[in-house]
C-alpha cells in the first residue's frame, strides 16, 4: 500500500525502500541540524548584548611612537590587559579616529601619549562624544593637550566623564606637598612611593563617584584643592605622568608604582567572564622548550668532549635532548648552517636527521640565512646588501670577546670556509649572517621550512617558524608564514627577576603588525643572561626566577626553556639548561610542543564569548585554546551537570581553571556557588599531564582519549567510591588493565606508566557498571 | 695602577707564566685551567684543599673552575672566602656583585655595591649604588651614602641636588641650602634641574638668607628659560619681605598693596 505520509510521490519496495529510507533520515537530520544551526546563528546575531567585550582600543600618536609595538601601551599595558582577557586594537590618532559603530564592541579606550597631539581639540571632541556614549577611557601619562589655556576647556569637557577637572597650574617644587593619600592595595606595588614627588598637574575631583588611588594636597603657596595623581572614575581612569611607572635612567630600569593588573581590573569595572588562558592546559601549567639553531657547527668546549672536536649540535643532542624523552622540544634549524652552497657545513646533516627522528623533537625553522635586521629586507635591495658587504663586512674587533667574536663563534665556529667568508657576517652591522645568495621571503621562510622538514622522518611536518636577530619581522614576512599554514614565534624577551625586577618586563602575548600577528616567546633566552654570550656562561641558571615570578602569586605565563645550540659549548651553560630541564621533569606541568603554544596564543585573539545568563557563557571560535580562567573565584565552582564540553576544573591560587574538551565545538561553561549543596556526582578530570579529549561520562563509567609526554598523570573527582577497572587501549590493543580504588571523597590519582606519544583510549568502569547498564536497558523495554 | 697590577698578576697566574712566582701545585692547576681541563684541575685542587689553610690563589682557582663548570654556589663560596682574605680586590667583588644580581639576593647585592663604590675610583660605581638605593626606595641608606660621598667631595651635580632635596624634604634647611648651593654652582641650566634650583631658592628663604635668595632668583631670571618667569616676588612676600625683587616683578604700587595685604605694617603711610 502506498504510504500517504511518505515524502515520496512513489512507492518502492525492497532494498530501494531501505536505501531511500536512509536518505530520508539523513535529509531529516540535515533539516534538523540546519534548523538548529539557523536558530543558533539567530540567537548569536540577536544577542549582541550577550557578547563579552574583550577588545580595547589602544590610541597612539605615530608622530611620537612609530608603531604599535613601540608604544607605552604595548610595553606596559598590553600584558596586564592580555592577562585580564583583553586584546588591543591599535589606532593611530593621526590616521583618523574610529566611528561609533567601530568602537561598539570595545570594552574601553586606552591612551598613553608621550606629548601633545597635532589637533588636541579634535581628539577631545571625539573622546567626549565616545565617553558620552558610555565608552570607558583609561588615560595614562600625557593627555595630549598642547596648552592648558588653549585646550583646557575641551580637555575638561572630556574629563568630566571621568569625574576630574584640570586646573591652571603645575607644581614643580613638590616638597611642600602634604597629606599624601595612597590606596594601600594598589599603590607602592613594586617599590615604595616617591620620597620626593615628581612635578604634577593640578587635577581636582568633581564627582563623588570614583576611587582615588593617589592624591596629594599641593603646597600652600599654590592655594589649590587636593589633586588626583591616579584616579578611577565612573567612566574610566587617569594617571598623571610619572605616577604609574617609576624609571631610572642610570640603571635603565623601570618599576610599577601602581599594581597594573588590579588597577586595570577596577578601572575597567570588569564583569566576570571566563578569561581565555594561555598558560594552562588540563589544570596544569604548560611547559615547552624551543631552541634557536645558532651555533650548530661550533666546536664544544665541554670537558666531557675534550679533544673530540664535537659539534655543539651533537653535544646538545646527547646531553640536553636524548636524556629527556619525556620533555618535548622544538628545534629551529638555521638551514644554511648545513648548506655548503651558503658556506655552511653539511657534515652535520646526519646529526640533524638523528635529532629530528626523536619523537620528542618537533621540527621548526630558525630561518635560512639568519637575518639580524628584518627591516632591511622589507624593501630589499641586493645591490645595497652587496655594497654593505664590500664596505663594512670586516672584523672590527679582533679581540677574543665582544660582539664580533660572539657573532663569529656563534655561527662560524671553527669549521667555516675561507672562500665564503666574505659573505658571512663579520660584525653585527650586517643585515644577516649568510649573504652569499640574494634574500627572498620564499627561500627564507618556505624554503627553510621545507629543507628542515626534508631532514625529518616522512610525515613529520615543520609547523613553526622562529624569528631570528632583532625578531622584528615586517608585515609581509608574517603574512608569508600565515599563508604557509605555520605558526610563528620569538621576540618579547620576558625577564622578571632581580636583574629585571618588574612586571613591565613580562611581554604581552604578541606583537601586532598591520593585519598580522607575531607571537612572542614566553621567556627570554640565555643570550640576555650572558651579556650577549660573553659570560658569565652560568647566567642562564637564573631563569628559574622568571619562571617562579610568572607563576606566583598569579600564573601569568607557561614555563618556557628557550636557548640556542651554542649553550652546548660550555660546561656552565650546559649545566644551566640541564637545571631547568630537571626542574621541568620533576614538576607538575603539561609538556607540549612550541608550535602548540603558538597556536594557543594565536587562538586567544579569536575567542568569542556569549553570556547566556549571569553565570553561564558559550565559548565560540576558540581554536586551540582549551583553558579558561575565573579570577577571585574561591566562591565559585563549575556546574558540571549544566556545563557542556567541560572536562574538569581546578582551583589554583585565587583562580579557577576550566579545561574544555577539544572535541566539543561550542562548549558552555556554567558556574555555581562553591557553597552549593547540589551533591551531584559528576566525574571530571581536575588535572593531567596529558592532553584529554573526547570525554564521555556515563553512569559508573568515564572514558576519554589522551596523549602526552612522559608518564600519564591524572587527577579525577566525582567518582563513586566503588572499585574501578582501568583499561588503556592503543588502536584497539589493550595495553593496560588494572583495578583502582577512589578515595571516599570520590577523588582518584591515576598514574599510567605507558607511552602516550600516540593517543590512547582510557576508560574507568566501576565494577557494577555492567549490571547497571543492563538494568538501564531493561528499564527502557516496554 | 693597583688594579692593573692585579689584573696582570691574575693574567700571569692563569697563563702559567706565574710558574716562576707560584711554584708547585698552584702552577700545575693554572696550566690545567688554561687547557680547560676543569674536572682534572678541580680534582687536584680539592685533593689538597683546606678552607682554613689554603692560599687566596687556590680559592680563586677553585672559583674559576667552579664558574666554568657551572657550580655557581661553589664559585660564590670561594669568592666570599677569597674576599675575606683580600677585601680590596675589586675584580672579585664585581664577580660577587654579578652573582648576587643574578641570584636575586638583593641585600647581598646592595652591600657588595657599597663595598665596590667605596673602593673604586670609577664614578659609574657610585652612580650605580646611588641610583639603586633611590630606585628601590631605600631612602635612609641613600641619604647616608650621599652624605658619605659628599664629604669626600666626589658627588656629581645631580647627586648633590638629590642630597639637597632629601634634606629639604626632611626640613633640614641648613644642610639643604649647603648641598643645593654646590648644585646651583655646578649644574647645567637644563630644565631637569629647575625643581632643585627652586628648592635652593626656597631653602635660602627658609634660613632667612634673603639677599642670597634674591641673587639666586635674579640669576635664574636672567637665563630667559621658559621657566624663568616664576613668581619669585610672591615668594618673598609670603615671607613678608617686600623689599626684594620689587623692580623685577610687579609694579611698585601693586607690590605695596600686596605687601599691605599679606603683612600689614601698622602706621605705614603707603598702606591704604
Amino acid at each position: 500500500m502506498r504510504n500517504d505520509c511518505s515524502l515520496y510521490s512513489f512507492y518502492i519496495e525492497g532494498k530501494w525502500q531501505l536505501f531511500l529510507g536512509g536518505i530520508t533520515r539523513q535529509v531529516r537530520a540535515l533539516i534538523f541540524y540546519g534548523f538548529a544551526l539557523f536558530c543558533f546563528v539567530c540567537f548569536i546575531n540577536n544577542s549582541q548584548a550577550g557578547l563579552v567585550k574583550r577588545e580595547i582600543i589602544g590610541l597612539y600618536d605615530s608622530l611620537r611612537e612609530a608603531e604599535p609595538s613601540a608604544t607605552a601601551i604595548h610595553n606596559f599595558l598590553e600584558m596586564p590587559l592580555n592577562h585580564l582577557g583583553y586584546s588591543i586594537r591599535y589606532i593611530d590618532v593621526n590616521a583618523g579616529l574610529p566611528e561609533v559603530s567601530q568602537a561598539e564592541n570595545a570594552a574601553a579606550v586606552v591612551s598613553w601619549f608621550q606629548g601633545a597631539l597635532v589637533d588636541p581639540a579634535l581628539y577631545f571632541e571625539w573622546a567626549d562624544k565616545q565617553a558620552g556614549l558610555g565608552l570607558q577611557f583609561l588615560v595614562f601619562g600625557e593627555t595630549g593637550i598642547r596648552d592648558l589655556e588653549e585646550d583646557g576647556a575641551a580637555l575638561n569637557l572630556f574629563l568630566r566623564h571621568l569625574g576630574l577637572r584640570f586646573e591652571t597650574g603645575f607644581v614643580m617644587l613638590t616638597s611642600a606637598s602634604s597629606e599624601l593619600r595612597l590606596d594601600s592595595e594598589l599603590v607602592a606595588f613594586e617599590r615604595p612611593f616617591y620620597k620626593i614627588l615628581p612635578g604634577y598637574s593640578l587635577v581636582t575631583r568633581i564627582s563623588r563617584d570614583g576611587l582615588s588611588i593617589a592624591s596629594v594636597l599641593p603646597p600652600l603657596r599654590v592655594a589649590a584643592e587636593r589633586t588626583q595623581l591616579a584616579f578611577i572614575g565612573a567612566r574610566g581612569a587617569y594617571v598623571q605622568p610619572g605616577f604609574a611607572i617609576a624609571t631610572d635612567d642610570v640603571l635603565n630600569r623601570q618599576k610599577w608604582l601602581i599594581d597594573p593588573i588590579g588597577f586595570l581590573q577596577r578601572a575597567l569595572k570588569q564583569e566576570r567572564f571566563p578569561i581565555p588562558d594561555t598558560s594552562t592546559l588540563m589544570g596544569r601549567r604548560i611547559y615547552f622548550s624551543h631552541i634557536d639553531g645558532d651555533g650548530w657547527n661550533n666546536i664544544s668546549y665541554s670537558s666531557k668532549y675534550q679533544g673530540q672536536k664535537a659539534l655543539s649540535g651533537e653535544v646538545m643532542l646527547r646531553e640536553l635532548i636524548e636524556p629527556y624523552p619525556d620533555l618535548p622540544v622544538t628545534y629551529g634549524l638555521v638551514t644554511a648552517d648545513v648548506d655548503r652552497s651558503e658556506g655552511g657545513d653539511d657534515r652535520g646533516v646526519g646529526l640533524v636527521r638523528e635529532l629530528f627522528a626523536l619523537p620528542q623533537v618537533e621540527v621548526a625553522s630558525h630561518t635560512h640565512s639568519h637575518p639580524f635586521h628584518w627591516a632591511f629586507y622589507r624593501n630589499y635591495d641586493r645591490a645595497k646588501e652587496l655594497a654593505l658587504i664590500r664596505e663594512k663586512n670586516v672584523a672590527q674587533e679582533p679581540a677574543a670577546v665582544g660582539p664580533v667574536s660572539w657573532l663569529s663563534r656563534r655561527f662560524f665556529g671553527e669549521s667555516g670556509k675561507a672562500s665564503f667568508k666574505n659573505y658571512l657576517a663579520q660584525n653585527v652591522s650586517m643585515p644577516r649572517y649568510y649573504m652569499r645568495k640574494p634574500f627572498s621571503l620564499v627561500g627564507e621562510i618556505g624554503g627553510s621550512l621545507a629543507q628542515a622538514e626534508s631532514f625529518a622522518p616522512k610525515g613529520k611536518k615543520a609547523k613553526l617558524f622562529l624569528w631570528s636577530g632583532d625578531t622584528q619581522p615586517f608585515e609581509e614576512a608574517l603574512a608569508h608564514t600565515r599563508k604557509l599554514g605555520v605558526y610563528n614565534m620569538n621576540g618579547g624577551d620576558t625577564r622578571f627577576d632581580r636583574d629585571w625586577p618588574s612586571l613591565s618586563y613580562v611581554a604581552p602575548l604578541s606583537r601586532q603588525i598591520g593585519a598580522e600577528r607575531q607571537i612572542y616567546a614566553v621567556s627570554s633566552n640565555e643570550n640576555t643572561y650572558t651579556n650577549d654570550w660573553t659570560g658569565p656562561f652560568y647566567g642562564f641558571s637564573q631563569l628559574h626566577q622568571t619562571v617562579d615570578n610568572t607563576e606566583s602569586p598569579i600564573r601569568l605565563r607557561p614555563y618556557n626553556v628557550y636557548y640556542h645550540t651554542y649553550s652546548a659549548e660550555h660546561d656552565a651553560s650546559l649545566r644551566a639548561v640541564r637545571k631547568h630541564l630537571d626542574r621541568a621533569r620533576d614538576g607538575a606541568y603539561l609538556p607540549i610542543f612550541a608550535s602548540q603554544y603558538a597556536a594557543i596564543a594565536n587562538s586567544f585573539f579569536g575567542v568569542k564569548l556569549y553570556q547566556t545568563s549571569d553565570r553561564s557563557w558559550l565559548v565560540l571560535n576558540r581554536g586551540r585554546l582549551q583553558s579558561f580562567r575565573f579570577d577571585d573565584a574561591r566562591q565559585w565552582q563549575i556546574d558540571l551537570a549544566k556545563s557542556k564540553g567541560v572536562i574538569g576544573s581546578k582551583h589554583h591560587q585565587n583562580s579557577l581553571y576550566v579545561s574544555l574538551d577539544p572535541a566539543v565545538r561550542v562548549p558552555e561553561i556554567v558556574l555555581k556557588s562553591s557553597q552549593s549543596d547540589d551533591d551531584e556526582k559528576v566525574a571530571s578530570i581536575t588535572e593531567a599531564r596529558w592532553q584529554v579529549y573526547d570525554l564521555v561520562r556515563q553512569p559508573c563509567r568515564i572514558g576519554f582519549r589522551a596523549f602526552g609526554f612522559g608518564a600519564g598523570e591524572f587527577q579525577f573527582r566525582g567518582l563513586s567510591s566503588s572499585l574501578y577497572r582501568v583499561k588503556v587501549r592503543r588502536e584497539n590493543e589493550l595495553v593496560l588493565s588494572d583495578d583502582v580504588q577512589p578515595l571516599p571523597d570520590g577523588s582518584l590519582r591515576l598514574d599510567l606508566a605507558v607511552s602516550g606519544m600516540e593517543p590512547l583510549d582510557i576508560s574507568l568502569i566501576c565494577n557494577n557498571w555492567a549490571s547497571t547498564a543492563r538494568m538501564a536497558v531493561k528499564g527502557r523495554q516496554p | 695602577m693597583i688594579r692593573f697590577l692585579k689584573y696582570l698578576s691574575l693574567y700571569l697566574l692563569f697563563l702559567g707564566i706565574g710558574y716562576a712566582l707560584v711554584p708547585g701545585q698552584t702552577e700545575k692547576i693554572a696550566v690545567q685551567i688554561k687547557e680547560q681541563k676543569y674536572h682534572e684541575a678541580r680534582k687536584h685542587l680539592l685533593a689538597s684543599f683546606e678552607e682554613d689553610d689554603s692560599s687566596p690563589e687556590e680559592f680563586l682557582q677553585l672559583a674559576e673552575i667552579a664558574e666554568q663548570l657551572g657550580f655557581v654556589e661553589e664559585m660564590h663560596r670561594m669568592h666570599e672566602a677569597y674576599i675575606e682574605r683580600s677585601p680590596d680586590d675589586l675584580w672579585v667583588l664585581r664577580k660577587i656583585e654579578l652573582y648576587h644580581r643574578l641570584a636575586g639576593d638583593f641585600r647581598g647585592y646592595v652591600e657588595t655595591l657599597k663595598a665596590i663604590a667605596r673602593l673604586s675610583d670609577e664614578p659609574e660605581d657610585r652612580d650605580k649604588l646611588l641610583a639603586t638605593l633611590q630606585f628601590e626606595g631605600l631612602y635612609e641608606e641613600e641619604l647616608s651614602e650621599l652624605s658619605f660621598f659628599e664629604a669626600k667631595g666626589v658627588l656629581k651635580p645631580q647627586q648633590l641636588g638629590r642630597l639637597g632635596m632629601l634634606h629639604f624634604q626632611g626640613e633640614r634647611m641648613e644642610e639643604a641650602a649647603a648641598a643645593l648651593a654646590r648644585h646651583h654652582e655646578s649644574a647645567s641650566l637644563a630644565p631637569k634641574h629647575w625643581p632643585v634650583r627652586l628648592a635652593y631658592f626656597h631653602s635660602l628663604l627658609e634660613i632667612g638668607d634673603f639677599l642670597r635668595a634674591e641673587t639666586v632668583a635674579l640669576s635664574l631670571r636672567e637665563t630667559k628659560e621658559p621657566w624663568a618667569d616664576f613668581d619669585f616676588r610672591s615668594e618673598f612676600l609670603r615671607y613678608g619681605r617686600d623689599e626684594y625683587m620689587r623692580e623685577a616683578e610687579v609694579p611698585e604700587g601693586l607690590a605695596t598693596i600686596l605687601s599691605c595685604v599679606i603683612r600689614p605694617k601698622e602706621g605705614d603711610q603707603d598702606c591704604p
